[in-house]
């Protein structure tokens, strides 16, 4: 170790390579054990350089640049298919987005989808509604009511009601509704027939509550 | 940038596209600009990453890495005379990250206990060097850089401060402050007997 007065000194001297002061020149020639502790210094200060050197040096492999080029080649080839897939990532996000939107927006209906619907409701406007899932309206319909400028649509197709019935059924129903037309004709043709049918009010006759009366029993049937 | 790109690999195998004259007369010269100093800045990319990772193949990886990511950059790069500089600062980052990659560094270490068994026997200058190593990443990271890029050859203490964007005091305080830890770290490894 340095002696204490100079030991500052003579550490900056090795270590940020300052001049030494005449002072500590002075004291080096007249003391021995700072002499090798200097020397001692200097040799593990140049040691370290050495290893310093030999670190920050290294040869690099001559493979790094041809790497380099390579990586870039390879990228300039693979992006514009990456970007494609990306592209087409973010228009299908975009679509389901949307599409949940319109869906969250519109009003939710309990009723089966529109393909089983055989009503008229579904033939009344077909370009706008046949796409559509069940209960749902087409947006020209539910905003119709805030347009003053717009022209009046029919009857929304929605307030009408819906049957859910088979071919069978609807035929079965179309027949008995055209009975029924037929006989509401024939009724209309012939309204002293119908005028004859009154059904009287119903006669309710009032009850006969006799008087409650309190008779002994007779001997033997006590209990 | 994207013209430069796309133009690259024609650029490289030196058959510049002449269909389009204007865009070539325009990329070519930032494509020799590119390669200049790929072919200029390549070692120091690397050295940076080895000083920091003590291993040539993890070093070259790292140094791939950031050559591209400059590549990459370079456009937006408007001093190209910062080049070394913005290289050196890509190229540390990377290193830390990667050094610090906890995976990494058990695999590292794991070599490491495997190389320091195989030289043991070469010789203590071999043994300081594997020391010398240890101690250096143990660092803090500023003291680090400034001790590795003053290292290397051909960089005065005023280049070093040009390339990290420092003054020279600061580069020299740094610089001390690292070798005097370093110091103390390897002195009993020089002379062990007398140290202790």
């Amino acid at each position: 170790m340095f002696c204490e007065p100079y030991r500052k000194t003579l550490s900056k001297s090795v270590l940020g390579g300052e001049a030494l002061s005449h002072a500590a020149e002075a004291h080096l020639a007249g003391c021995a054990a700072c002499r090798r502790a200097l020397a001692e210094e200097q040799a593990l200060l140049g040691s370290i350089d050495t290893g310093l050197r030999s670190i920050a040096n290294a040869e690099g492999p001559a493979s790094l640049v041809p790497r380099v080029r390579a990586q870039i080649a390879e990228a300039q080839v693979t992006a514009p298919a990456w970007r494609l897939r990306a592209l087409g990532f973010a228009a299908a996000a975009l679509a389901m987005a949307g599409m949940a939107a319109w869906l969250l927006r519109a009003p939710r209906s309990t009723l089966p989808p529109q393909a089983n619907v055989g009503s008229h409701a579904a033939s009344r406007d077909s370009s706008a509604t046949t796409a559509l899932p069940a209960g749902i309206a087409p947006r020209h319909e539910k905003a119709a009511g805030t347009n003053k400028n717009r022209v009046p649509h029919p009857a929304p197709a929605q307030n009408e009601p819906a049957i859910l019935i088979s071919p069978e059924e609807r035929d079965g129903f179309e027949r008995y509704v055209a009975s029924l037309s037929r006989r509401r004709q024939n009724g209309s043709s012939q309204p002293a027939a119908v005028s004859n049918d009154v059904i009287a009010p119903l006669e309710i006759t009032a009850l006969d509550v006799k008087e409650l009366t309190t008779e002994p029993l007779a001997s033997g049937e006590s209990k | 940038m994207q013209e430069w790109i796309l133009n690259y690999s024609g650029c490289e195998s030196g058959a510049v596209e002449r269909s389009d004259e204007a865009r070539g007369a325009t990329t070519a010269p930032r494509h020799r600009e590119w390669e200049a100093l790929l072919t200029e800045n390549a070692p120091l990319a690397f050295r940076v990453a080895r000083g920091v990772l003590r291993n040539d193949a993890d070093a070259e990886d790292v140094a791939q890495e950031a050559l591209v990511r400059a590549y990459q950059r370079f456009e937006r790069l408007r001093e190209r005379q910062r080049f070394r500089a913005w290289l050196v600062r890509i190229t540390f980052r990377i290193a830390l990250d990667r050094l610090r990659s906890a995976k990494r560094r058990q695999q590292r270490e794991a070599e490491w206990v495997v190389e320091n068994t195989r030289t043991a026997t070469s010789g203590a200058g071999a043994e300081f060097q594997q020391h010398l190593e240890r101690a250096l990443e143990e660092l803090p990271e500023k003291q680090r850089l400034v001790v590795l890029l003053s290292a290397m050859q051909g960089h005065s203490l005023e280049e070093v401060g040009a390339l990290l964007g420092l003054p020279l005091g600061t580069v020299k305080s740094r610089l001390f402050f690292a070798k005097k830890a370093l110091a103390e770290k390897l002195r009993c490894f020089v002379n062990p007997t007398e140290r202790l």
